[in-house]
């Protein structure tokens, strides 16, 4: 022992540098792949823009369907910056606006009721103006004198609306103008020095009123009577309005009839209105008409409009003069189209872009200034130009007749592209976001050695041999390609290469980092990402159509041999192959009415099938298979209760158990132990060499139920075989709104809550009278007795059942395990907790929690969480050796921890991990409403992996060194030798 | 409400439009009462992220806003809760609600801070602890913004060993020219035009490197040993000579004998079972067993 103590403090002190492993500065991006997406654009609020007048180049601005509000920079379609304007939790309702000025330096955008004015180039507020719950912004338009203004049009407040003149630097009030007539606000529009209001007045048989009222702009009082349009045959409903130039020089109102047969073009602030037949030449009549103008004052009051058939589109633009005449045609082409309008001075431009050309017009005349074939199948096949569903470009004039045309198309998939003279630039993958479910699947094996293996073994000897002869000929095809890589490899190896040559191919790597992802979305997309290659996208499909307003309901993703199970509400699955993204199998859901899902119940041959679940709870017809008796599957139905069903001998399953949680409240999740959860020891060795023994039971279920009125929470921990609750936990003053997120894993169940409380002592003084609040992480372990080597009444037992427990003698009481609980005060909320996965288990946990306030994901090690950590006093030499330290209630989330690093994930809801090959390694895969992030965690350091830091060059100079040296010193030594031997 | 008294009825027949900015003022005082918190950051603190945010969060309440261009936080119409409010405490110090102030940011971490709002519009801004423990004075605060210290800076990478102490290498421009930064210069975000970390640059092996292996050292001591002892030996008088060698001798011997045993000896066994008692003394009896042995 004398020795021994030596050598354990610096193992303690490894130990405790271990606990505390962190990202490698250079593998940090390398080791990591984050998809920082915006959601799919939306064509009203996506716009090139200079974020300052100073500045050169404009960079793509766009507050998306997601209300995320972003600037992109053109050239290589990186994130500058993006900021959220709602809450993933609050359901927004309105699209959102977004308008800059020309020259400015802000953006201004509205939510709701919400106006906000944003920096351009580094995306911090300028300044807010908050209406309050109700109110709701419906146009928000920056005044044409240099954008000195903002004009807010918001109703919701008493039964009109108000148009407010807010500075556009601080976002002060300067006036606002009431009107209490009841009618609906429809858009502000501000031409030079002229401000008008535009509202719909409900005529008195059907139909609406378009209604202008001039405003002054010194002092928001009206001028003279507002002017009312017959647009009351036409107009009945605001989508029937097409355009109202807002930011143009000349503002006109442009609107249609409900057969879409005629526009109607009115100069705002005038009675007039001119009516222009929609042509439908060959036949086929317009579905859906666009108008584009461009979006600076200076700019030429021209305007395209644009024409969408079944089967065809096309296009006329007009000039607005002192009255509007229509310059020219654009010819009809088939398919979908979309047009963009961009102006450079006074000049106006339009492109055109379709699936295998794009155009650009100037305003004034029919020829084609510039002219480009769209190479079919972008982005490695990514892409698809077909049926764009809008664009926005910018056109700059180089002088005679050449011109760069920077265009962002938007596809129906969601993808955001941008093409620049007709060349794809980059893609970004938008679709994705709104991810609901994901999973890690493997890479399906090319060619499996073991087959052929095998197919040798049963075949004569020539035959094997020559199907022997025959593999390593094929295998031989490979060795040019390997041996041409050979010398990057040993000089990258040898050297440190930093990037790595990156294997584009799909297949499996020997350390087991190289999985596929696949990811579900909820407007019905599923893709796969390569955990490999810095999260590529393999595939991006549309697996379902979905009506509009629509979600795709998945519940979850499981991997299977070379195929993906996608599993829906109401029984809704599809099979896809995890390599190409075809589908192979597909049930649509509704087939049954009351059914809510289906789940995955594995026979006793191994092979998984579906059981289907009803909506009350109850369970289906069963499949006819040998199940292994006694199996339990616990429904979790709309009324508040959980229930455990047994599958016995006979073909419907019986009710086990029901679980109904304490009145008042409601159950909010159960979540079980995590399918792949190996347990490396069945007890914990103390400092003294005692075993506590792990309570290990994998029917475990950890049920939160939340009482809604009285602000608790309860985590009830169930047995999922007999319905009995082995513990719970009540916390009081939880505030229910804020996230609770738990989970459960081995022997120990983790969950974080907020929660505000009185002190319990019964003495007043300061600090009691105050309430405690803060987040809390709370942390438990279960132990089959609080005694160390004793195993409670499992000792005796050669087998054990959960509805039959053992009783203690005594008093009759249930044996219930030791649990041992500890809370920790953390700095913020978590939204979702994971747990790290391995593939033996011996690794330390970590718990991956999602951090919403600083967009992090953090791991935390549970050597920290310990609940055995020492309370009040210091860790003995004993516990210390079991790597416990006094236990500290505030739990801080280290920076090293934080697995994102300075990557920031907006809206990640779900972590999901799965093992790689090495021990030390787990992979990780968050997601969520908006970003995609991809990752490896090594909770206790990379243990088995020589790092970065390993210079393999060092070790064999070292080597040749020694050599080298020993051959040069042997000559010495030999002769001391002979002459020692000779002088005794 | 002087509004309405002075309005009578009629005028609101003809002119409906102008109601509402009537009705707004008249309503100016209530709102007045909901005050306006302003933090600001150390001056010294670059441009905070965009992402950075100012959270207030209370039992069933939580105000999020992000940082301005001037690196503050508005929180704007912050209002005393009303008698019937759960949230609020009634003691006898007025109606109050207390809020958690946290500021979210991924390049700094900020003392946390609490914030009472009481009837009338009055702020209370205070130091506390996790958990929501006063630990600092009570501050009213008026129109000016509050600053709020940091913590720390956020360093989320670990070094490779090696490169522990290496700095961080920064080039700024200012005055024209490209330079280092001299001493403890406070540097300027704007002024940098490289910042380079070494630990992100491969590590290139140079010969003076591989001089520094703890093998190589070894080997380079032992050289000197073999190639110098005898020169050494020579250069030393008979007497010392003799008398050293003796000492070889005799330390060869014993020191063979002690050095190798406790090491050969070592209960791998007994140590995991953590048997302590009675060790040394069984490892001293079985080391002289041995030498008994040897010498017979």
């Amino acid at each position: 022992m004398r020795l021994c103590a030596p050598i354990l403090l610096p193992i303690a002190a490894l130990f405790y540098a271990s606990l505390c492993h962190a990202i490698f500065a250079d593998e940090a991006y390398q080791t990591d792949s984050h998809h920082a997406l915006l959601g799919p654009p939306q064509a009203h609020t996506t716009f090139f823009h200079r974020p300052s007048a100073a500045s050169k180049a404009s960079l793509l601005y766009t507050l998306s369907e997601k209300l995320v509000l972003g600037a992109i920079n053109p050239k290589d379609g990186a994130v500058i910056w993006r900021q959220r304007l709602a809450d993933s939790a609050h359901n927004y309702t309105t699209p959102g606006l977004l308008t800059a000025g020309e020259g400015g330096d802000t953006l201004v955008s509205a939510v709701d009721g919400k106006v906000q004015a944003w920096d351009a180039t580094d995306g911090r507020l300028v300044w807010e103006w908050d209406g309050g719950d109700g109110t709701k912004v419906v146009d928000v338009t920056l005044s044409a004198e240099s954008g000195k203004y903002v004009l807010v049009l918001s109703e919701g407040e008493g039964s009109g609306f108000v148009v407010r003149n807010l500075a556009a630097d601080t976002g002060e009030v300067f006036w606002e103008f009431g009107d209490g007539s009841g009618d609906a606000p429809y858009a502000v529009v501000s031409s030079q020095d002229r401000i008008f209001t535009v509202s719909l007045h409900s005529a008195l048989l059907k139909g609406l009123k378009i209604k202008v009222a001039e405003l002054a702009p010194s002092n928001g009082k009206q001028i003279g009577q507002s002017i009312a349009l017959n647009s009351d045959s036409d107009v009945t409903s605001e989508a029937s309005i097409l355009h109202i130039g807002a930011n143009s020089g000349q503002p006109f109102l442009i609107w249609t009839d409900k057969a879409l047969k005629t526009l109607k073009v009115n100069k705002v602030g005038t009675k007039q209105i001119t009516t222009l037949n929609v042509p439908s030449s060959s036949g086929e009549s317009a579905e859906k008409i666009i108008v584009h103008t461009p979006r600076s004052p200076t700019a030429h009051p021209h305007f395209l409009v644009h024409y969408q058939g079944v089967d065809s589109h096309w296009a006329e633009v007009f000039h607005v003069d002192t009255d509007i005449k229509k310059a020219y045609d654009l010819p009809r082409l088939g398919g979908k189209g979309a047009f963009s309008a961009s102006s450079q001075g006074s000049n106006v431009y339009f492109a055109r872009h379709t699936a295998f050309e794009s155009i650009l017009v100037s305003s004034t005349g029919p020829s084609i200034l510039s002219h480009w074939d769209i190479r079919p199948k972008s982005h490695g096949g990514m892409v698809d130009p077909q049926d764009i569903s809008h664009a926005t470009s910018e056109v700059v004039s180089k002088g005679g007749s050449t011109y760069a045309v920077r265009s962002a198309l938007t596809l129906p998939s969601g993808d955001w592209e941008l093409i620049r003279n007709g060349d794809p630039y980059w893609v970004r993958p938008e679709g994705l976001t709104g991810a609901v479910a994901a999973a890690f699947v493997e890479i399906p094996k090319e060619e499996n050695l073991a087959d052929e293996l095998a197919a040798e073994s049963h075949r004569s000897v020539i035959a094997a041999y020559v199907h022997r002869v025959k593999r390593h000929a094929r295998d031989l095809q490979h060795f040019p390609s390997w041996a041409q890589t050979l010398p990057a490899r040993v000089l990258g190896s040898f050297l440190g290469d930093k990037a790595g040559s990156q294997d584009q191919s799909l297949r499996r790597d020997s350390f087991g980092f190289h999985k596929i992802v696949i990811v579900a979305t909820e407007n019905g997309r599923l893709a796969a990402l390569d955990g490999g290659t810095q999260g590529r996208i393999i595939w991006s499909i549309q697996a379902v159509t979905l009506k509009a307003g629509e979600k795709w309901r998945v519940l979850s993703i499981e991997a299977e041999q070379n195929t993906a199970l996608v599993r829906c509400k109401e029984g809704e699955f599809l099979r896809v192959q995890t390599n190409t993204g075809t589908i192979v199998q597909y049930q649509p859901g509704g087939l049954i009415k009351s059914l809510k899902t289906s789940v995955p119940i594995t026979d006793a041959s191994g092979e998984q099938l579906l059981i289907p679940v009803n909506d009350d709870g109850s369970i289906g017809e069963l499949p006819k298979a040998d199940f292994e008796i006694g199996t339990t599957i616990v429904t979790d139905a709309e009324d508040n209760v959980v229930r455990g069903w047994a599958l016995w001998k006979g073909p419907k399953p019986t009710l086990a158990w029901q679980f109904t949680p304490a009145l008042g409240e409601t159950v909010k999740t159960v979540t079980t132990r995590p399918s792949h959860d190996p347990v490396a020891s069945i007890g914990k060795v103390l400092g003294d060499r005692n075993v506590l023994y792990k309570y290990l039971n994998p029917n475990v279920l950890l049920i939160t139920a939340l009482g809604t009125e009285a602000s608790t929470a309860t985590f009830y921990i169930l047995d999922s075989a007999s319905g009995a609750v082995i513990h719970s936990a009540t916390h009081a003053g939880v505030d229910i709104s804020l996230p609770i997120a738990s989970t459960v894993s081995e022997n120990w169940f983790a969950y974080s809550l907020f929660s505000e409380t009185s002190s319990l002592s019964q003495d007043v003084s300061e600090i009691d009278q105050q309430k405690l609040k803060g987040y809390q992480l709370v942390v438990s372990e279960l132990y089959e007795s609080p005694y160390p080597n004793d195993r409670g009444s499992l000792e005796t037992s050669s087998n054990y059942s959960s509805t039959s427990p053992a009783f203690t003698d005594e008093d009759g009481t249930y044996d219930a395990p030791h649990v041992l609980s500890q809370t920790f005060l953390i700095p913020g909320a978590i939204s979702s907790i994971s747990v790290t996965s391995t593939l033996q288990g011996i690794t330390t946990r970590s718990l991956l929690c999602v951090l919403p306030d600083t967009n992090a994901l953090v791991s935390i090690s549970r050597a920290f969480l310990d609940p055995r950590r020492p309370v009040g006093r210091d860790a003995t030499a004993a516990e210390m050796e079991e790597g416990l330290f006094k236990y500290s209630p505030m739990l801080d989330f280290e920076p090293k921890w934080i697995l994102t690093h300075k990557r920031e994930l907006m809206s990640i809801s779900e972590v999901v991990t799965s093992p790689s090959l090495l021990e030390s390694t787990s992979l990780v895969f968050a997601f969520g409403d908006v970003d995609l992030f991809l990752s490896r965690v090594s909770p206790i350091g990379a243990f088995d992996l020589l790092g970065k830091g390993f210079s393999k060059l060092q070790l064999v100079l070292t080597v040749v060194a020694l050599a080298v040296g020993t051959t040069v010193v042997a000559p010495f030594v030999r002769k001391k030798q002979i002459d020692g031997t000779w002088k005794a | 409400m002087s509004t309405f008294a002075t309005s009578p009825f009629p005028s609101l027949l003809t002119q409906p439009k102008m109601l509402l900015p009537h009705l707004l003022v008249s309503l100016l005082p209530t709102l007045i009462s909901a005050a306006t918190l302003t933090l600001s950051v150390p001056p010294h603190i670059p441009a905070l992220p965009p992402s950075t945010s100012a959270i207030l969060t209370t039992h069933g309440q939580r105000i999020k806003v992000p940082v301005t261009r001037s690196n503050t936080f508005v929180f704007r119409n912050l209002t005393s809760p009303s008698t019937s409010d759960p949230a609020s405490s009634g003691s006898e110090r007025g109606i109050s609600v207390s809020y958690l102030l946290d500021i979210a940011c991924r390049d700094y971490d900020f003392l946390s801070y609490g914030v009472d709002v009481k009837s009338g519009g009055v702020v209370q801004v205070y130091r506390v602890s996790r958990g929501g423990i006063v630990t600092g004075e009570k501050v009213t605060v008026g129109e000016a913004p509050v600053e709020v210290r940091v913590l720390r800076g956020r360093d989320y990478y670990e070094a490779r060993a090696g490169c522990m102490c290496a700095p961080i290498l920064i080039k700024l421009r200012k005055g024209g020219k490209e330079r280092e930064p001299k001493g403890m210069e406070m540097v300027e975000l704007g002024d940098v035009t490289e910042r380079r970390n070494p630990a992100n640059a491969r590590d290139t092996v140079s010969p003076l490197d591989l001089l520094k292996n703890p093998m190589i050292l070894i080997a380079v001591v032992g050289l000197g040993f073999v190639v110098g002892m005898p020169y050494l030996m020579d250069s030393m008088d008979p007497e010392m000579k003799k008398e050293f060698e003796e000492q070889q001798k005799k330390s060869i011997l014993s020191g063979g004998a002690s050095t190798a045993n406790p090491l050969q000896n070592f209960d791998m066994a007994g140590w995991m079972a953590a048997k302590t008692s009675g060790k040394g003394t069984e490892t001293g009896n079985e080391g002289s067993g041995r030498d008994v042995r040897r010498r017979g």
